[in-house]
C-alpha cells in the first residue's frame, strides 16, 4: 500500500486529502481520507486489518484531535467495506457510515451474495449503518443519475450519485472537481462482470450518465477504488472502453461460488496443460537450436533460440505454480486462483509470437496452446467455450491425424531450393519430434462413411493430444475403433499400456466433451459417443 | 528442489528431487556443475525424486551435457518418473541424453 501523505484535494483550498493507494487486487480497495476544519471523511475502509490500523494511525496523528464524521461506501463488496464490519474501532463508527439503502440492508442481513463475502471467503457479522442513501424516490438529475446531497456536521457537502451496474448499491461521490468512482472502471472486466448483483443494462446507463457528468461538472480527477487516480480525459476514454466491453458481454453467467470453484478447477487443469505444452514448445526450440549447433549451423541455431522468451515464460509458470500450491494448501479462495490463472494466461498470450514459433513448431501444437488460453479466458469471462458442430467423417479425420503424426508427412526437405530454405526446412523437421512410432496407431472403422456431429478441430486436437500422451507414456500399440451404435457414433481410442495421469485425463475428458462428445470412459481407453450425423459419401 | 550426492558400488551420483523450474534451475546448475567438476568420467543424475521439470530445467541439463561432451564425457539420467520421462520424449531430449531405468543400470553403463 502506498500512502501519499496529506495534500490539498484538487480544486479545494479548504480540504486536505490523504489517499491510500494499493496495487490492484481483490483483497482490498483503496481508502481515502478527506479532512476539513470540522469534518473528517473516510471513503471505503477496505478489508485488511493493517490498512484499517494505518487509517486510524493517520487520524491519530492529525495535529488537532478530529473525529470521523462520515464513512462513505462506494458499494458493499467486502474488499471495500469489510473493515467496517470487522475492525473493532472502525465498526464503532458504523452509525456515521453511508451507503445505498440496499447496501445497508445487505450488511444488516449478512448478505453473503451481494457483498461477495462467499466468493472472497470473508465472514460477516450483522452491522447497522446509520445513514441509508437513496431511500426515497430520488429523481434522476440532469445527467440521468439519481443524486443526493450529503451534509456533514461540519458543513462539508458531498454529492452522491447512484450508479448501479457493477452492483445494485454502487455510488459515486463528488467533491468539487473530484469524483470517487469505486469499481466503475473494472465493472466490465473478466471475472468482475457477472458477479452477483451485476446488471448490464444498469451499468450501461450509469456509464452514460457518468460520462456526461464528468464533462458537465468539469471533473478533473477520478479516484478509483483500485489503482491510481485517473485524469478526467483518461477516465472518459476508460468509460467508453468499459461500455464497449459490457455491450459485448451479452449472455454472461453469474459468478456463483459453485461456478467459481468449477472455474478454478478448470483453471488448474488448463494451466497444467498450458505449462506442459509450453515446456514441450520451449524444450523443442532448445532441442532444435542444439541440433543445429551440432551441425555447425550456428547462425540458424541462434535465430531459432530467440523465437520464444523461454525464461520469461518459465518465470510466469513458476509464479503460477507457486500460487496454485498455496491454493491447494487452502491459503486462497477459488476466485483468487481463477484471477491469478487469468493474469498469467493473459501475459503468456502476449509473449507468444505465433509467426516466430511456426518456424520450428508444428501448427497443431500452437493451435492447441491457443485453444487452451482461449478456452480458459472464455470461461473466466463468464461464458462457455464454444464448439462448432457439424457433420464429419470421423474415420477420415482419424486417418488424417495418424498420417500426420509421422514427421516425414508434408516433408519439404527434399524440395528446398537454397541453403537457407534447407536450414529452415531442417529446423521445422527437427521441431516435429517423432513421439508416436510408425505403425503403432491403427484405425478401424466399421464403415468408412460413418458420420458424426462434432467440432472437427476440437476433436482433432483432443485426439492428437491423447495419442501423443499415450505414446509419450510408453504405449506402442494404440487402436482407434469407430462404430455405429443406434443413433450414435462410438469412438474408442485405447492402449494396453499406462494411461496419462488423472489430471491430464480430466483435461482430455473436457476436451472431448467440448468437441461435442459424451465421454463414457477415460483411462487407457477413451470412449466417446457422438450423435450420428447424415451419412457422408 | 534438492540435490544430494550419494554413492552405490563405489560410484557417486547426484540424487535430484522436487521441482526444477526457473526459481530452482540456477541452483541446480551450480550444484551439478560442481559435482561434474569433482568427478571423472560420466555424470550420473538420479531423477527418481524429480516431480517436475520446466524448459529451464531441460536447458541446464543440456548445458552440463555440452560442457562434458568436449572431454568425451556425458550426463547419464536414470530413474525418470513417467511424467518427467514423457517431457523428455515430447521434446526430443531422449535423443540427446543417455537414459537408464535405474541407478544400477546407470552405474553399469558408467563402467
Amino acid at each position: 500500500m502506498k500512502a501519499e501523505g496529506w495534500s490539498r484535494l484538487a480544486g479545494e483550498e479548504d480540504l486536505s486529502f490523504y489517499p491510500m493507494i494499493r496495487k490492484i487486487d481483490v483483497l482490498s480497495s483503496n481508502s481515502f481520507l478527506i479532512s476539513s476544519d470540522d469534518d473528517l471523511i473516510l471513503i471505503d475502509p477496505g478489508a485488511i486489518p493493517k490498512q484499517a490500523d494505518a487509517i486510524l494511525s493517520v487520524i491519530a496523528d492529525l495535529p488537532q484531535t478530529q473525529n470521523v464524521t462520515g464513512i462513505l461506501l462506494t458499494h458493499t463488496h467486502v474488499d471495500h467495506c469489510h473493515s467496517l464490519v470487522s475492525h473493532p474501532r472502525l465498526r464503532s463508527f458504523a452509525d456515521r457510515a453511508y451507503s445505498h439503502v440496499s447496501g445497508v440492508k445487505a450488511l444488516k442481513t449478512e448478505d453473503y451474495g451481494v457483498t461477495q463475502a462467499t466468493l472472497l471467503g470473508k465472514r460477516l457479522s450483522p452491522t447497522l449503518l446509520g445513514n441509508p442513501l437513496f431511500s426515497g424516490n430520488q429523481e434522476s438529475g440532469k445527467y440521468g443519475l439519481p443524486e443526493e446531497t450529503i451534509s456533514f456536521p461540519g458543513d462539508l457537502e458531498i454529492i452522491a450519485y447512484h450508479t448501479p451496474g457493477h452492483s445494485p448499491e454502487s455510488i459515486c461521490y463528488r467533491i468539487g472537481e473530484n469524483l470517487f468512482i469505486g469499481d466503475t472502471l473494472f465493472a466490465g472486466s473478466p471475472g468482475i462482470a457477472g458477479m452477483v448483483g451485476y446488471s448490464r443494462e444498469d451499468l450501461l446507463k450509469s456509464l452514460y450518465g457518468l460520462k456526461k457528468m464528468i464533462t458537465g461538472e468539469r471533473i478533473s480527477v477520478c479516484h478509483s477504488g483500485h489503482g491510481k487516480p485517473i485524469q478526467a480525459q483518461d477516465a472518459i476514454r476508460s468509460i467508453d472502453l468499459v461500455a464497449k466491453q459490457v455491450r459485448e458481454l451479452d449472455g454472461i453467467e453469474t459468478h456463483t461460488p459453485g461456478r467459481m470453484r468449477e472455474t478454478a478447477l478448470f483453471a488448474e487443469d488448463l494451466m497444467a496443460e498450458i505449462d506442459e505444452t509450453l515446456t514441450i514448445i520451449s524444450g523443442r526450440i532448445t532441442y532444435v537450436s542444439h541440433m543445429l549447433d551440432e551441425l555447425e549451423e550456428g547462425a540458424s541455431a541462434g535465430e531459432i533460440s530467440t523465437v520464444l522468451d523461454s525464461a520469461a515464460v518459465d518465470d510466469l509458470l513458476a509464479r503460477y505454480n507457486s500460487f496454485a500450491e498455496e491454493y491447494r494448501r487452502g491459503a486462497h479462495q477459488p476466485i483468487l486462483l481463477a484471477l491469478n490463472a487469468a493474469n498469467i494466461a493473459g501475459k503468456i498470450d502476449r509473449l507468444i509470437d505465433r509467426g516466430g514459433l511456426g518456424v520450428v513448431i508444428e501448427p497443431w501444437l500452437i493451435d492447441h496452446l491457443d485453444e487452451l488460453i482461449n478456452d480458459y479466458m472464455t470461461l473466466f469471462r463468464g461464458f462457455r467455450p464454444v464448439a462448432t458442430l457439424r457433420d464429419c467423417n470421423p474415420a477420415a479425420l482419424c486417418r488424417n491425424i495418424v498420417d500426420s503424426l509421422d514427421p516425414r508427412h508434408a516433408d519439404q526437405l527434399l524440395e528446398s531450393a537454397s541453403a537457407d530454405d534447407f536450414a529452415a526446412s531442417l529446423a521445422l523437421r527437427m521441431g516435429r519430434v517423432q513421439v508416436v512410432n510408425e505403425g503403432s496407431v491403427t484405425v478401424c472403422a466399421a464403415d468408412e462413411n460413418l458420420s458424426a456431429i462434432m467440432d472437427p478441430n476440437r476433436f482433432e486436437r483432443a485426439t492428437r493430444t491423447l495419442i501423443t500422451q499415450y505414446a509419450a507414456c510408453g504405449a506402442d500399440d494404440i487402436s482407434i475403433v469407430i462404430h455405429e451404435d443406434y443413433n450414435s457414433i462410438m469412438i474408442r481410442i485405447a492402449t494396453a499400456d499406462t494411461p496419462p495421469d488423472t489430471r491430464q485425463l480430466r483435461y482430455l475428458r473436457k476436451a472431448f466433451a467440448l468437441s461435442g462428445g459424451t465421454v463414457l470412459r477415460s483411462d487407457n481407453r477413451m470412449v466417446v459417443r457422438y450423435p450420428a450425423g447424415r451419412t457422408i459419401i | 528442489m534438492e540435490i544430494t550426492i550419494a554413492e552405490t558400488g563405489g560410484v557417486r551420483f547426484a540424487d535430484l528431487s522436487g521441482r526444477i523450474d526457473s526459481t530452482t534451475a540456477p541452483e541446480a546448475e551450480t550444484i551439478l556443475r560442481s559435482f561434474a567438476g569433482e568427478q571423472e568420467g560420466d555424470v550420473i543424475v538420479n531423477c527418481a525424486g524429480l516431480d517436475y521439470i520446466s524448459s529451464g530445467g531441460l536447458r541446464i541439463l543440456l548445458v552440463i551435457e555440452k560442457e562434458l561432451k568436449g572431454s568425451g564425457r556425458h550426463v547419464i539420467l536414470c530413474g525418470l518418473r513417467t511424467k518427467v520421462e514423457k517431457i523428455f520424449r515430447l521434446t526430443g531430449f531422449t535423443s540427446i541424453f543417455t537414459i537408464e531405468k535405474t541407478v544400477n543400470d546407470a552405474v553399469a553403463h558408467h563402467r
